[in-house]
């Protein structure tokens, strides 16, 4: 096997802007379908929740599913459906600004890192290693005791603590490619760092950049989860489903409803993140030695 | 003639699930009196390693054998868990090609000598030790003490294949199945372990299943081989006269094969035609298909079958045997 | 007994077996990981500390509001706080202190803050050696009858544990809390009990909360550890030499397999850290964590830093743990951070 090979298989099967088709076994497709859905749902509220999320109806609270209410009302008379369904886009954007920004800052930190090795790597890794001493929650609670509760500081402080989940794979990544003969041809032929950094590096640790990034996805999901449930995100009447899983006074009056179906998306939608990250991963690994 | 010690007669072996199994082993049939060594040799994939492994009933899962496995009169196959614990325990050891995955690489050497002895025999750890360092000096390794307490990524490839000689030989055991253990070895440490192998044996009186590709290394240790061919054995016969007179045409061609420094040649004879696997053969000779000589009658099924001191799987056997004598003579002229 | 061969397989001098200073590099490399783990230790305490100093709104107006107060009340306040010192002195003084024990004094309560978490981090501790328990029991459990009880058996543990993998622990306890302590009644809804036995009884349904996730995790990592040990050829050596089953499983599949499993089982007991300041909150523990979450709601920061530095302190410590420990069950590490360094 030559590794010339070996290591140009992922960059064509990226370099074209994803036009490459996706391989994926049918676990993987039902999982892609599950996550299409919830996004579409997420996108789509207004269009398909059947009810103002915030429209209270003392007279009919706790209500059981009926034909009006398909999966009852909540402890203000407020349609839990509608709620589920608006509750999707804080659930889900929030993870996915998370992983977008710890992306962006942690791929060229690992980078820089991978590439020029020495004190460049040495000072990342350390301020990664002190960052990985901190769980993400933790800084998130710090963030929230300096600016006050909400998305933002949630979302900002989980970015960070994100960041060396995303720089250390991306690292080893960059590690795996570094020596590869045809990043030591362009360097010899004299080829900007830079364009061999966008043509060569980034197509070959993409893949697995992605996969982690899915990964990190379910990680962001639950964090993000617990600090709405425990009251520090989201705010005000917008739901999302860690708040509602927050149902307290209700559950311990008997009705559980709202807080089951959230935590039931809450699962779903993590377990298929996490089995496409999980998949991603193999399948890159796979492709790895088979080649 | 006496019981030999091991007999194996029609030994064949499936594995795979239900719907497809493959043939491993096909009617392989072994004998080895006490004390002497028998070499088995063949290229990888021919099912050599799978007899030494279907003896001691170390099969793969979804293995099913057939045919009798006769250890000092006593059917293997048949024995009861706790019976073939104790032959294993005391009766038959083996040695492996590979050292590094064999021994538990997280326990210490001492740990690996023994076990054995302390969990089967009920010996006392301090006997056990003192018995493991004389096992260790034996076997020629320096600081046996020292070696105890190290662990085996802390030793080279041929100091750890010592150490599993040693271990093998700690339970005194009267067959001893060595599957290729110097394979894995480099060349100057090969001729040491096997010095070491066959000097120990010969002083405990131990008989040996030598399992090796190296047909001249078989020839100089064993008293007699077997050629193995797609999970079958081709030819048995004393060691000198095989290596010197071989009757199959595969053997004839394993023995081309080798790089001699007497036989100097521009280019080096090699077998045409990839291995099979025995799965793979048909009804026939399995051999016919690389075989030089092959003509009609070699597409029916071939017996193994007594020709002077050896045995043959080839119909053409005496025809060949003939020619081969004429160049000879030829040669001479 | 003895062999004519050459004895000394190695060139004099390069001798495989034998590392000069074996000792001294271990114990450099030791006091090395000591170093960094110390300086971990400081620089996180500097960014709990920091983060707060520089939160918008001094303790002053957390405390009087938008009241008018004399300025010699402000003057006390502030020298009580040390908020005219210059920022690395407060540091330190906050440092020294908590060396001492002294985490400085709550604003929200006016009481030194370390006599309020002493009992809430005993709840705490104790909640978190009930749940690791609980996992370590469960977890290799499962993940070791998976593994040797393959067909049905396996089956049914590789489908529990997929859907509990993906059950977050605060769902897992708001389910269980509904289910098992108010629909069922079965065990208390709130509250940390008195006494040992009902602070135990208390302390389960949040316990088996902390254990689903993190259990069936341990368990599937078990099972996949153990198949990989069974498979592997050393276990072949010992069924070879007529070892019993049960010295096989014990001394060489187990065995093995627990470099592995002492790797994800450290990491659900850091994992166990944040996990009980969910659960506490939910069942209302008295724990450190409902302590946090309204140390955090009243702007009370000594109370905050104190909490969130012993969080990430324990964090740190058993992540270390673990990576010392992983040293001991696999020696090929030990050697090869030897060599490395």
């Amino acid at each position: 096997m030559n590794a010339l090979a070996l290591r140009r298989r992922p960059l064509a099967a990226t370099s074209d802007g994803g036009a490459a088709p996706l391989r994926l076994g049918t676990g993987a497709k039902v999982a892609l379908a599950v996550v299409a859905l919830l996004a579409l749902v997420a996108l789509l509220a207004p269009v398909i929740a059947p009810y103002d999320p915030d429209k209270q109806d003392l007279l009919n609270i706790h209500a059981g599913p009926s034909a009006d209410h398909l999966l009852g009302t909540d402890q203000l008379g407020r349609d839990i459906l509608s709620r589920l369904i608006w509750g999707a886009r804080p659930s889900l954007a929030g993870p996915l600004v998370v992983v977008l920004a710890a992306t962006a800052v942690g791929v060229p930190l690992a980078l820089a890192a991978g590439w020029w090795g020495g004190a460049v790597d040495t000072v990342v890794g350390r301020a990664l290693d002190l960052l990985f001493a901190f769980p993400g929650i933790l800084l998130a609670v710090l963030a929230v005791a300096m600016f006050g509760s909400g998305m933002v500081p949630c979302v900002i402080a989980l970015a960070i603590a994100f960041v060396p989940l995303i720089a250390r794979v991306t690292r080893s990544a960059v590690l795996g490619v570094r020596g590869a003969p045809y990043i030591a041809a362009a360097e010899v032929v004299g080829v900007p760092t830079a364009r061999i950094w966008l043509r060569h590096l980034l197509p070959n640790v993409a893949p697995i950049v992605i996969a982690q990034a899915t990964v990190a996805f379910g990680y962001a999901l639950i964090d993000l989860a617990v600090l709405s449930f425990l009251g520090f995100g989201v705010q005000g009447t917008t739901p999302d489903w860690g708040m509602m899983v927050n149902a307290q006074q209700s559950i311990v009056q008997g009705h559980p409803d709202q807080a089951v179906w959230a935590g039931v998306l809450i699962v779903v939608a993590v377990s298929a993140v996490s089995y496409l990250g999980t998949h991603l991963t193999d399948r890159h690994h796979r492709d790895g030695r088979d080649a | 003639m006496s019981e030999p010690l091991l007999e194996v007669r029609d030994l064949s072996m499936t594995i795979g699930g239900r719907r497809r199994r493959r043939t491993i082993l096909r009617d392989v049939s072994l004998r080895l009196d006490a004390g002497r060594t028998l070499g088995l040799v063949g290229e990888s994939g021919s099912g050599k390693s799978m007899t030494a492994r279907s003896i001691l009933r170390l099969l793969p899962a979804g293995a099913r054998t057939e045919g009798t496995v006769r250890f000092d009169g006593a059917s293997l196959p048949d024995l009861s868990p706790a019976q073939l614990r104790r032959v294993r325990a005391h009766e038959i050891a083996m040695v492996f090609q590979d050292p590094r995955a064999h021994v538990n690489p997280v326990r210490t050497i001492g740990d690996f000598l023994t076990e054995a002895l302390v969990l089967n025999d009920g010996v006392a750890a301090a006997e056990a030790r003192d018995r493991a360092r004389a096992g260790l000096a034996d076997v020629g390794l320096s600081e046996p003490d020292r070696r105890l307490d190290q662990h085996p990524h802390e030793l080279s490839g041929g100091m750890l294949q010592r150490v599993m000689i040693a271990a093998a030989l700690l339970a005194r055991p009267r067959l001893l199945l060595a599957d290729e253990p110097t394979t894995a070895l480099d060349v100057t440490t090969q001729s040491e372990v096997m010095a070491i192998v066959d000097e120990l044996r010969r002083e405990l009186g131990t008989a040996m299943l030598f399992i090796t590709h190296d047909l001249e290394l078989a020839a100089a240790v064993c008293d007699e081989l077997a050629v193995m061919y797609a999970g079958e054995i081709v030819e048995r016969a004393p060691a000198a006269q095989l290596v010197s007179s071989p009757r199959h045409p595969y053997t004839a061609a394993l023995l081309a094969a080798r790089p001699s420094v007497e036989r100097r040649r521009a280019r080096m004879a090699t077998v045409g035609g990839r291995p099979i696997a025995a799965y793979e053969a048909g009804s026939g000779c399995s051999f016919a298909p690389r075989c030089p000589h092959a003509e009609e009658r070699c597409r029916t099924a071939q017996a193994l079958r007594p020709l002077g001191t050896a045995e043959v799987r080839c119909c053409r056997a005496e025809e060949l045997e003939t020619a081969a004598a004429e160049r000879g003579e030829e040669a001479v002229r | 007994m003895t062999v004519n061969v050459e004895r000394n397989l190695s060139p004099p001098g390069v001798d495989l077996g034998r590392f000069p200073s074996r000792g001294r590099a271990r114990a450099l490399a030791l006091a090395r990981h000591l170093g960094g783990l110390v300086a971990l230790l400081l620089a996180s305490s500097v960014v709990v500390f920091l983060s707060l100093q520089l939160a918008p709104g001094s303790p002053e107006s957390v405390l009087f509001g938008q009241q008018q107060v004399p300025d010699a009340v402000r003057e006390a306040v502030r020298a009580r706080y040390h908020l005219d010192d210059p920022v690395p002195l407060q540091y330190l003084n906050w440092l020294a202190g908590v060396l001492q024990g002294d985490f400085g004094v709550s604003i929200a309560y006016q009481q030194p803050v370390s006599t309020r978490i002493g009992d809430a981090a005993a709840t705490t501790v104790l909640l978190a050696g009930y749940a690791l328990v609980l996992i370590l029991l469960v977890g290799v459990g499962l993940g070791a009858l998976a593994a040797l009880r393959p067909g049905r058996v396996d089956g049914l543990v590789t489908l529990l544990t997929g859907v509990a993998v993906a059950t977050p622990t605060f769902v897992a306890a708001t389910l269980l809390l509904s289910y098992f302590a108010v629909e069922l009644g079965w065990f208390p809804v709130y509250g940390p009990g008195t006494g040992l036995l009902d602070r135990l009884w208390h302390l389960t349904l949040p316990a088996v909360a902390l254990t689903i996730w993190a259990a069936s995790f341990v368990a599937r990592v078990t099972r996949a550890a153990m198949r990989e040990q069974l498979a592997g050829e050393h276990v072949e050596t010992a069924r070879a030499r007529g070892l019993a089953e049960r010295h096989v499983i014990r001394r060489h599949v187990f065995r093995n397999a627990l470099v592995p499993i002492t790797t994800v089982a450290g990491l659900q007991a850091a994992g166990l850290i944040v996990g009980t300041v969910v659960v506490d909150q939910i069942f209302q523990l008295g724990g450190l964590g409902q302590l946090l979450v309204t140390a955090v709601n009243q702007s009370d920061f000594p109370m905050v830093q104190a909490i969130c530095l012993l969080l990430v302190c324990a964090f740190v410590l058993v992540n270390t743990g673990v990576d010392l420990l992983y040293r001991v069950l696999d020696p090929r590490l030990r050697a090869a951070a030897g060599a490395r360094r």
